[in-house]
């Protein structure tokens, strides 16, 4: 049988690298089980996790952003599978695929981490925002301006996210775990 | 970890998990549209009784109703909400045909995510991951989908572990503001990191010791084939989709307050 053993087996950045494909699975289900964990529940009520986010940032700032894309749609869905909040086909893309392959956008950033989370974690408000305001207003708070509803609703936990994970990323760069066993 | 009971790979046999995925899928698919299609409170009750002999046939009551739980604590958020609005905007009267409104758009928001549920409390993880892979999506993609499920409930014990270990050398978790906390989980955070990055170059070389990927074209032990089973799921399908469609175009579908006659 004819092996065809490319140089795209090799490149440290492409996702059909058996070393990064493994990255992948490994991250994704690590993000999984770390948004399990809560580290601080809020005065109101919310509660912010052990930066889910984290494992997906970190793989993009290491791997750069086609691999952090990746990574971030299929713990999109994941997250879908677990917690499946369907009202429109458009929502759903939006929630789950997009609003966590947008993190790996982080990768553009190598070279500042704290900055590709925070654009990570803005366009991911971003696309939370556009389902929120769209889908969800009208049937959560038909009153209420879906704007502000929107803008309030995800800002209030993604704010505090991304305080955690900028804060963990910036510690985890100090430490050189980044480029570890690269 | 019950979060992730659904994430198990176990040979369930039922009359449901037997079914292709695909097919399973298509039909999921179907009852969404039809309950998106709708506003009024009678389809939706069709619908949510239409996947109770799935949820039976399948046995996953007990997980079925937990998600149920999850979804009601939402769906009567949106339910009172939308009694609220009414009330203030019909200056502080509840009209019956509103107060219908409000339940048919809880049911129907119940019935989309209920949908969805009941697909992945049927399908095991290895039968999605073969469905992916026979509908064209690229085997990498399919193959970090199923690895990375199946990775859960293996990292979320080690996170536990690692936590487990730093307590026991006198780190605390449960003390201080939330800055020092996010300091405090440094210490797990970075073993965790550095295991899974070391479980992740085991896993490569296994890969690479079998060849993955030698071969573009991968062939499965187990193929999905339709069985008589799945037939009579896409006969189902295709009733309902028929049935939404005509009665969305031409019937008018009575409220239950005409019903009962109260208006």
């Amino acid at each position: 049988m004819k092996t065809t053993y490319t140089s795209e087996f090799k490149n440290p950045t492409s996702f059909r690298n058996p070393k990064v494909l493994a990255e992948i699975a490994i991250f994704t289900a690590l993000a999984t089980a770390l948004s399990t964990i809560v580290i601080y529940v809020m005065p109101q009520g919310g509660s912010i996790t052990l930066a889910s986010m984290v494992p997906i940032l970190w793989l993009s700032l290491r791997r750069g952003p086609l691999v952090g894309v990746v990574t971030g749609a299929i713990y999109g869905v994941v997250q879908f599978m677990l917690l499946p909040y369907a009202i429109d086909p458009i929502q759903v893309l939006l929630d789950y695929p997009l609003a966590f392959a947008v993190l790996g956008l982080a990768g553009f950033f190598q070279k500042w981490p704290v900055v590709g989370t925070a654009v990570g974690i803005g366009l991911r408000f971003v696309m939370h925002f556009l389902a929120g305001a769209i889908y969800w207003a009208p049937i959560y708070a038909p009153g209420i301006d879906p704007i502000i509803y929107s803008s309030v609703y995800n800002g209030s936990y993604l704010l505090p996210e991304l305080a955690v994970s900028g804060f963990i990323l910036f510690l985890l760069q100090k430490t050189k775990v980044l480029k570890a066993y690269l | 970890m019950s979060v992730f009971d659904g994430l198990k790979f176990r040979k369930v046999s039922s009359p449901i998990h037997n079914l292709d995925p695909r097919v399973k899928f298509v039909y999921v698919i179907c009852i969404f549209v039809a309950a998106i299609l709708f506003r009024d409170i009678l389809p939706m009750i069709v619908l949510f009784v239409m996947q109770l002999p799935f949820v039976f046939l399948a046995r996953v009551q007990r997980q079925w109703l937990r998600s149920l739980r999850g979804a009601a604590f939402l769906a009567s958020f949106i339910f009172i909400i939308n009694i609220v609005t009414t009330y203030f905007t019909k200056s502080y009267t509840l009209p019956v045909a509103d107060v219908e409104n409000a339940v048919a758009m809880t049911m129907r928001f119940v019935v989309l995510v209920e949908s969805f549920s009941v697909f992945f409390l049927t399908t095991s993880p290895d039968h999605l991951g073969l469905a992916l892979e026979t509908s064209r999506v690229p085997y990498e993609f399919a193959f970090a989908f199923t690895t990375a499920v199946r990775f859960v409930p293996v990292l979320a014990e080690e996170a536990q572990t690692i936590m487990d270990a730093q307590k026991a050398r006198g780190l605390e978790l449960e003390k201080g503001g939330l800055m020092k906390r996010i300091r405090n989980y440094i210490p797990i955070l970075i073993p965790l990191i550095v295991s899974a990055i070391r479980r992740s170059l085991e896993l490569a070389e296994a890969m690479e010791s079998r060849a993955w990927g030698a071969c573009k074209k991968r062939t499965n032990l187990f193929a999905l084939r339709l069985r008589r089973g799945d037939y009579v799921l896409i006969a189902l399908t295709i009733i309902v989709l028929v049935v939404a469609i005509y009665t969305y175009l031409f019937l008018s579908i009575p409220t239950i307050a005409s019903l009962i006659g109260i208006v």
